[in-house]
């Protein structure tokens, strides 16, 4: 080792600092994600993140929100939950209709949106992207459902276009007390797989 | 010390890969808070209100933006001193949060809390307190908020989800002030 060349020893240095760089760089992605995947709470086809814009969140899932929703608000006023597979775990994918099936929730106001799975709005011709409880149509008293779908439905429809992938985010704004306290507790819509092209 | 750790390649491998994995952790949510304040600073200036065109497809002011809700922001410069932010709220949901430069929502305040009255807050940074200060003080009626950088974001958040909301909220948010407080 001691009669390493100094041309050696410049290009094993530089290939430690590759290495260590690129092992510690790919280390880095997959911790935050399985660890701010770890900090999430699950619920049906749902996740939550504990407590996404909170001071007192941990370094790992601080950085899985920055990078996946940055200004996130705290739970006491905005409950985040996003699925990317339905309720029997097939990852959503825009060339499958999808039945969102649920309940009003439990807040002053709650929102569905459908994104693409880099977490943009689709582009669909319809410049319909989310149904909220303002403008939802109800089918029973407190009941919806939304259909995803390529072809046109009545009712509460949304288009996945041509998105490469798909993700689904419920918010629900100023929770009610029991709620926030416990976002487990929270019926959110069922996620049913239709026909597939 | 180097020379030490190149004739062991997995022990100096092994310590860059720990260092650059802590880094990239700690610095990845302060980076991107970087480049959102900039980028909002460098569209609309610092301490004044800006007020985004409602999202679309086409239109992505935020991360992951609600289609639900019209935003507006004031990139807040606290370095020379605190920042008075006002807004006047309609008859539908409200919200201002402040995000310090670790993207924390460090505080957040709505039309409910205020009983939809007028919202006022004076932010002011821990950075730009003179050695042995106290933090500046509010006047009454005015809510006091500290951050721990020397810039954070103002984000208002106002639903939008039918026309007639929409209308009320774009009123409502174009009340919003943001201005230094001396």
């Amino acid at each position: 080792m001691s009669n390493l060349s100094r041309q050696a020893r410049i290009v094993r240095a530089l290939a430690i600092l590759g290495i260590g760089t690129a092992l510690g760089l790919a280390s880095a992605v997959f911790s935050v994600r399985s660890i701010g995947n770890a900090g999430s709470l699950r619920v049906g086809a749902w996740a939550t993140p504990l407590d996404a814009g909170s001071a007192a969140r941990g370094p790992y899932l601080r950085a899985a929100v920055a990078l996946g929703a940055t200004l996130a608000l705290s739970r006491q006023e905005t409950l985040y939950f996003s699925a990317i597979a339905d309720d029997d775990g097939k990852k959503l994918i825009p060339t499958c209709a999808y039945t969102l099936d649920g309940t009003d929730l439990p807040s002053r106001w709650w929102s569905v949106t459908l994104y693409d799975q880099k977490h943009y709005l689709i582009i669909n011709p319809q410049n319909k992207y989310s149904y909220a409880s303002a403008n939802i149509a109800h089918d029973t008293p407190g009941h919806f459902q939304i259909v995803i779908d390529r072809t046109h439905h009545d009712g509460n429809w949304l288009n996945p276009a041509d998105a490469a992938g798909l993700v689904l985010v419920t918010r629900v704004y100023q929770p009610n007390p029991d709620a926030a306290a416990s976002p487990a507790s929270i019926a959110l819509p069922h996620i049913k797989r239709g026909a597939c092209t | 010390m180097i020379g030490t750790l190149i004739r062991r390649p997995l022990v100096a491998t092994l310590l860059v890969a720990i260092a650059v994995h802590g880094m990239a952790v700690f610095a990845a949510p302060r980076v991107i808070m970087w480049f959102v304040l900039d980028g909002a600073a460098k569209r609309a200036g610092v301490n004044t209100a800006t007020h985004a065109p409602p999202v679309t497809a086409a239109n992505r002011f935020v991360p992951m933006p609600s289609p639900d809700l019209l935003y507006s922001t004031c990139v807040l410069d606290l370095d020379h001193g605190p920042i008075n932010v006002s807004v006047s709220p309609g008859s539908t949901y409200l919200s201002l949060a402040i995000f310090d430069g670790d993207t924390n929502n460090v505080f957040v305040t709505s039309d409910r809390a205020s009983a939809g009255k007028p919202i006022h807050l004076q932010i002011s940074s821990t950075t730009a307190d003179p050695p042995g200060a106290q933090a500046p003080t509010a006047p009454d009626g005015v809510t006091p908020v500290r951050v721990t950088t020397d810039r954070a974001l103002l984000l208002l958040r106002a639903l939008a989800a039918t026309p007639e909301m929409a209308a009320i909220s774009d009123a409502a948010r174009h009340t919003l002030t943001c201005a230094p407080a001396s």
